[in-house]
């Protein structure tokens, strides 16, 4: 009796945690000289310097010449949690589970976006909607250039 | 006694009228100059009377009138498990399991018997948590509450680990497992009476005002606000997140301490918005920080009038 009880609660707030967890990257690159985590990012604090640090401005960029993209890897990057998360928002190609925020990108191939323009958009869509939600992917460093080359490769061949 | 009276508000706005026009200024533009010259985003302020507790979510998300007490919420328990209707409900449907014996039970347990072992060596104890009274019933409704001799905001849990030190000589820190055990404890005796914390007092309607503009602002890796995911001016709330669907602020506060079963603990509201705050990549801060005190102090307006949950389960 007891036991199914608590069971049955686990089981219900599992993918609670799994929300808390998945975009947590505590990683080496976000834990600048052995500090903690995030500190070199906007946060609320008023006395620690990061609660000064202001939020880097809208960036147009300009997609790299000297780079080609890779779909396989890129659907990756997107369907992966600590990295691209684009799911959390969209429902992509080949992705379980996507969010409904967003627009739908499954056929994304078929919006006739140039690939310039979606490189500038996933690098920072506040360049084209002020006040979005999406995360500046490239300005704030989510994903480095090539990362965000082979999700564009990605969503091209979405169609 | 909790009333809402909006000529009542109008009055408080204009004292606080200094800090809300800062306020404004920053939703109007989206931006607001930060003292050392950058520019930090905000997301757009909505239009809380935080005199109107949790009533106020009328005009905010509406969902407050599938959750708004145990007879509503039992009418759409058939939400349950859909996704597109279950987070009207605010999760509060989880409320209604308050009897059905869960971990958070026993944690309660251990809290009674190390809050008797306490006073009985110490009885000035429960008179200090009691801020001079002895009968701890509804003591929980009144925090976070204005020290006016230390001019600070003090939660139940500092308070604890304050009269613990004063009286008893114990560090019993906020955020650590024997401190939380304790305010489950206490929060416990106020089970079902309305969360009553005094926002007409100026210092606490301050702390509210700094908590909203924490709660609106963009921070972190991923630039999110708080309010990205708890407010309906964003494309954000009721929609999927992956699984997840985020619910709007208000009566956040009534079932804290609660026992998260995916975690096997119980936490406190500010070890939540610590967890969450990695979520964002955004730096956490200790249990106890003044940013999270008047985090602390907003969610709690915005719970004003609700009944607390506890032991709640989550
Ligand atoms: C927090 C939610 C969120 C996440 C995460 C997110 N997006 Fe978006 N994205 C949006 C929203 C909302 C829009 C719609 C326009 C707007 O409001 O900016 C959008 C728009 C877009 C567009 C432009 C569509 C058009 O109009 O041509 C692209 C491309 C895009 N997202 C790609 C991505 C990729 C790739 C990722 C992952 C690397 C991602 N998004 C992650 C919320 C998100
Ligand atoms: C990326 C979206 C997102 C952001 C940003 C976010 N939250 Fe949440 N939050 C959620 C989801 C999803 C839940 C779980 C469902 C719910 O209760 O809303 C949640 C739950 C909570 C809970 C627990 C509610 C309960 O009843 O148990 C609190 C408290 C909370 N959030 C506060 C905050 C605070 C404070 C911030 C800013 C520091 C924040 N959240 C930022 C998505 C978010």
């Amino acid at each position: 009796m007891y036991a199914t009880r608590i069971t049955r609660h686990l089981m219900w707030a599992l993918p609670l945690l799994a929300l808390c967890l998945s975009a947590y990257a505590d990683t080496p690159a976000n834990r600048p000289a052995g500090g903690p985590p995030f500190a070199q990012w906007p946060c609320h604090s008023y006395t620690h310097p990061c609660g000064e640090i202001p939020t880097r401005p809208a960036v147009s960029a300009q997609m790299p010449s000297d780079l080609e993209g890779d779909p396989d890897r890129g659907r990756a990057l997107a369907h992966n949690r600590s990295k691209g998360n684009c799911l959390t928002c969209h429902m992509m190609q080949g992705g379980a589970q996507g969010g409904t925020v967003a627009p739908d990108l499954s056929q994304y191939a078929t919006w006739g976006r140039s690939t310039e323009e979606i490189y500038a958009r996933i690098h920072d869509q506040r360049a084209f909607i002020a006040g979005t939600v999406m995360p500046p992917f490239g300005t704030n460093e989510i994903l480095t250039e090539q990362e965000i080359m082979d999700i564009v490769s990605y969503l091209k061949n979405s169609r | 006694m909790y009333t809402h009276n909006r000529i009542g508000a109008q009055t408080k706005r204009a004292r606080v009228g200094g800090v809300l026009a800062a306020i404004a200024l920053a939703a109007g533009a989206g931006t607001v100059a930060a003292q050392q010259g950058g520019a930090q985003e905000y997301v757009p302020f909505d239009d809380i009377d935080p005199t109107l507790g949790y009533r106020a979510d009328m005009e905010f998300s509406g969902t407050v009138r599938y959750w708004k007490d145990e007879e509503t919420l039992r009418q759409y328990l058939s939400w349950v498990g859909d996704p597109e209707n279950e987070w009207k409900l605010n999760y509060k449907h989880r409320d209604l399991e308050y009897d059905d014996l869960h971990g958070g039970h026993f944690y309660l347990e251990e809290g009674e018997e190390a809050f008797r072992k306490l006073s009985e060596r110490h009885p000035e104890f429960p008179r200090c948590v009691g801020w001079g009274e002895t009968d701890l019933v509804g003591a929980a409704t009144r925090y976070p509450r204005h020290d006016s001799e230390t001019n600070t905001i003090v939660t139940l849990e500092s308070r604890i680990e304050h009269c613990a030190k004063a009286i008893a000589e114990q560090e019993i820190p906020q955020g650590s497992p024997g401190n939380t055990r304790l305010a489950l404890y206490v929060k416990s005796l106020s089970h079902g009476m309305p969360i009553n914390m005094e926002i007409g007092q100026p210092e606490l309607r301050m702390a509210y005002e700094r908590g909203k503009g924490l709660f609106y602002r963009k921070v972190g890796q991923f630039n999110f606000a708080c309010a990205t995911c708890h407010s309906p001016g964003t494309p954000v709330m009721g929609q999927r997140l992956r699984g997840q669907v985020s619910t709007t602020p208000f009566a956040f506060a009534a079932h804290f301490p609660t026992y998260r079963s995916a975690r096997g603990t119980v936490e406190t509201l500010q070890t939540r918005i610590g967890l969450c705050s990695r979520q964002m990549r955004v730096m956490p801060l200790r249990p106890g920080d003044p940013a999270y005190v008047d985090l602390e102090v907003f969610l709690t307006a915005l719970s004003n009038g609700y009944p607390i949950v506890s032991p709640g389960v989550r």
